[in-house]
């Protein structure tokens, strides 16, 4: 793939490659393109990417998609996940039961309210402990699953407690717990933190960080406040209508985008020195319009101020304009 | 101890005088009674709301923070007469809106109105956008005439930034996350409400859009001369919108007053607490993360002393054994600490 990122090496020995990945959801007769070609090569274990974008472009399904987890009616039409090697969508059974879990494990969005209501939360994480391996005692998992709670920052003495007993923050770490009882090499996060508050959010973000500092865990991180990448992943990828359309170091492209989607989207940040100035923006423009559809032309140029001639005919590619900065747009 | 009550009251009155409160909240408190255990026999009492008073003063916005279980919710719901309170009194425009009766009660619903955090549940999913936006403008203003209705939904649609002609017969299914706040904003604002009341409007939506609507709400206040009661865990949030925040913590207001002054020096620890926690990008706290900040699980164990103790680092001995009132730290602000910063 020409237009694959590559940081690093040469693409067999890639940890995870995804080629031209086309996922395509179809209600009735409408077909809705929820992946659109996405290339991406992640060169070794340990490496860290934010995956941000508005909802409907693509971030949850590319996750999914990862787990070898979409299902009717959507459908991988077009290209391959490899991870370390091996083809995701043509795993059997038994080679997929060791693939979630042991090597990729997702924390799904809103996972906390998914959690067996009559199971005490130590039987949730004991019993994906057991399942996984079947030589190992029941007291062996208990262990495990009792250093595993008190990791998450869970007390010892609320490990019989049943999850309606718990905050959402509290079910949270649960849930991260389940996710990283078998030790995953990369660890997908779908939204952990946005139902949470400000302070439960940082605790969740510093376990993850201690995970890829202490254990080099791979994570990424789906998010739509941006703001929350920086510091925890080295890269971020910028996703709309189901293409990535800007991929570097987060410490660039979230200080000087290229793209300018990038662009919009961190100018709609809201933080402590965002003002009213700022706020005085025309209504309601082109909020819902993705335009999923067309075929030809650059999907952002709909919404674009940089839009000319080209951008309407030509589909831009991502493409490297400097040593580790992607991005697919005709101004570079 | 009742000195100090009638002092810090006496202070809401005067203030209210002076400023011309329309809503005042007045020792208000709600309690849940939480059933557990198999047979549902384990009885415990949840303290939601614990003697909160405000007040709202016309054309103001007030925003309420506090994490998710504080109790902010509950204060909004109480506030629109749609909860009722354990003990206190809410008053409208100096009266008791617990002793309205039935006419003045449907003129309280026509002026105060509230939005619901939730875009994809509050509005009903078989009901396009005008028979949804025709209910309050039937029931609340009387309105009959289908044509005259259809006139009034397509101007508050325009208002709120859709477009009557795409939007009026869209069921809730076709519209995205903004759009449906848009929809939930114009139905509060059809019955031409002076206070209304948003309950997390923004939480529920992307970062682009949360801005959007949040212009909308700054435009329409200063069109409409609203008032506006924001509810929020976000303090960004509060900072644009607002003259005036409260921030609250287990039910308590903690912290009240100017919401430049409670941002640039915040009294409480709880409010310094959740300002640093604020995300922010290019901050040098980035990636920084505290581990050990103790979270809202931290319950009390005994129901003296100050609430936020068990997660502060500067209690004393006084905060495990004297509850602390909210007391005027400076001209613009009051907080309840025992050892307020600054």
């Amino acid at each position: 793939m020409s237009n694959a990122p590559a940081t690093e090496s040469n693409a067999s020995s890639s940890f995870l490659q995804l080629s031209d990945l086309t996922v395509e959801y179809t209600v009735e007769d409408n077909v809705f393109r929820a992946l659109d070609g996405i290339s991406l090569d992640v060169p070794r274990q340990g490496y860290t990417l934010g995956i941000v974008g508005e909802s409907g472009s693509g971030k949850t399904t590319l996750g999914m998609s990862i787990m070898g987890m979409i299902q009717s009616p959507g459908k991988v039409v077009e290209g391959s996940i490899k991870f370390m090697g091996k083809d995701v969508l043509e795993m059997s059974g038994r080679e997929m039961r060791n693939y979630r879990g042991p090597s990729v494990s997702m924390v799904y969005q809103s996972a906390m309210n998914s959690l067996n209501p009559v199971m005490n939360i130590l039987n949730h994480v004991v019993e994906v402990i057991r399942d996984h391996s079947k030589n190992i005692s029941k007291s062996e998992a208990t262990e495990r699953a009792k250093k595993l709670l008190t990791d998450v920052g869970i007390p010892e003495d609320r490990f019989s407690s049943y999850p309606h007993e718990f905050s959402g923050g509290m079910r949270q770490r649960v849930v991260i717990a389940l996710a990283l009882a078998l030790n995953p090499k990369l660890l997908i996060a779908d939204e952990p933190t946005s139902a949470l508050d400000v302070i439960v959010q940082q605790q969740i973000l510093g376990l993850l960080k201690k995970h890829i500092v202490d254990r080099g865990l791979s994570l990424f991180f789906i998010t739509h406040e941006i703001a929350l990448t920086e510091g925890l992943v080295d890269n971020v990828a910028v996703m709309f209508a189901g293409e990535i359309v800007e991929l570097g170091p987060s410490s660039k492209v979230l200080f000087s985008p290229f793209h300018p989607y990038s662009e919009e989207l961190l100018g709609s940040l809201l933080n402590m020195e965002s003002n009213l100035s700022t706020l005085d923006r025309p209504s309601a423009q082109n909020e819902s319009l993705v335009p999923h559809d067309l075929t030809r032309a650059c999907k952002f140029s709909v919404r674009c101020k940089y839009a000319f001639d080209r951008c309407r005919k030509e589909r831009p590619l991502l493409r490297q304009v400097e040593k580790d900065r992607w991005v697919a747009c005709h101004k570079y | 101890m009742s000195q100090i009550l009638n002092q810090s009251g006496s202070i809401d009155d005067d203030d209210a005088q002076r400023s011309g409160a329309i809503l005042q909240v007045k020792n208000l408190s709600v309690t849940f009674v939480r059933e557990s255990g198999a047979l549902r026999k384990k009885r415990s009492i949840v303290n939601a709301v614990n003697d909160v008073s405000f007040e709202i003063r016309e054309s103001e916005v007030l925003s309420v923070v506090g994490e998710s279980g504080s109790g902010k919710t509950t204060v909004a719901r109480c506030v629109s007469a749609l909860a009722k309170p354990t003990s206190g009194s809410i008053l409208w425009r100096g009266k008791d809106v617990l002793a309205f009766e039935r006419s003045e009660m449907k003129d309280f619903r026509r002026q105060v109105q509230i939005i619901f955090q939730d875009p994809f549940e509050s509005i009903y999913p078989r009901q396009d956008v005008l028979a949804t936006i025709s209910v309050p403008i039937m029931r609340l203003k009387g309105e009959k005439n289908p044509d005259r209705i259809r006139e009034e939904v397509s101007r508050l649609l325009v208002e709120v930034g859709l477009r009557p002609d795409i939007h009026l017969h869209r069921l809730p299914h076709q519209l995205s996350g903004g759009e449906r706040q848009r929809v939930n904003i114009a139905r509060a604002l059809a019955s031409s409400p002076k206070l209304l009341v948003a309950d997390e409007p923004t939480t529920m939506l992307d970062a682009s859009q949360r801005l959007n609507v949040l212009s909308l709400l700054v435009r329409l206040k200063r069109q409409r001369n609203l008032t506006i009661l924001l509810i929020t865990h976000d303090l960004a949030s509060a900072r644009l919108m607002s003259d005036r925040t409260a921030i609250m913590y287990m039910g308590k207001i903690v912290e009240l007053g100017s919401t430049s002054t409670i941002l640039t020096h915040p009294s409480h620890p709880y409010t310094r607490m959740i300002l640093d926690a604020t995300p922010k990008l290019g901050s040098a706290h980035a990636g920084k993360y505290d581990l050990f900040a103790k979270s809202g699980e931290a319950r009390l164990v005994s129901n003296r002393g100050c609430v936020f103790r068990p997660r502060c680092s500067y209690a004393t001995e006084i905060c495990a054994d004297v509850e602390p009132e909210l007391l005027e730290k400076s001209r613009k602000q009051l907080a309840a600490c025992h050892n307020p910063l600054n």
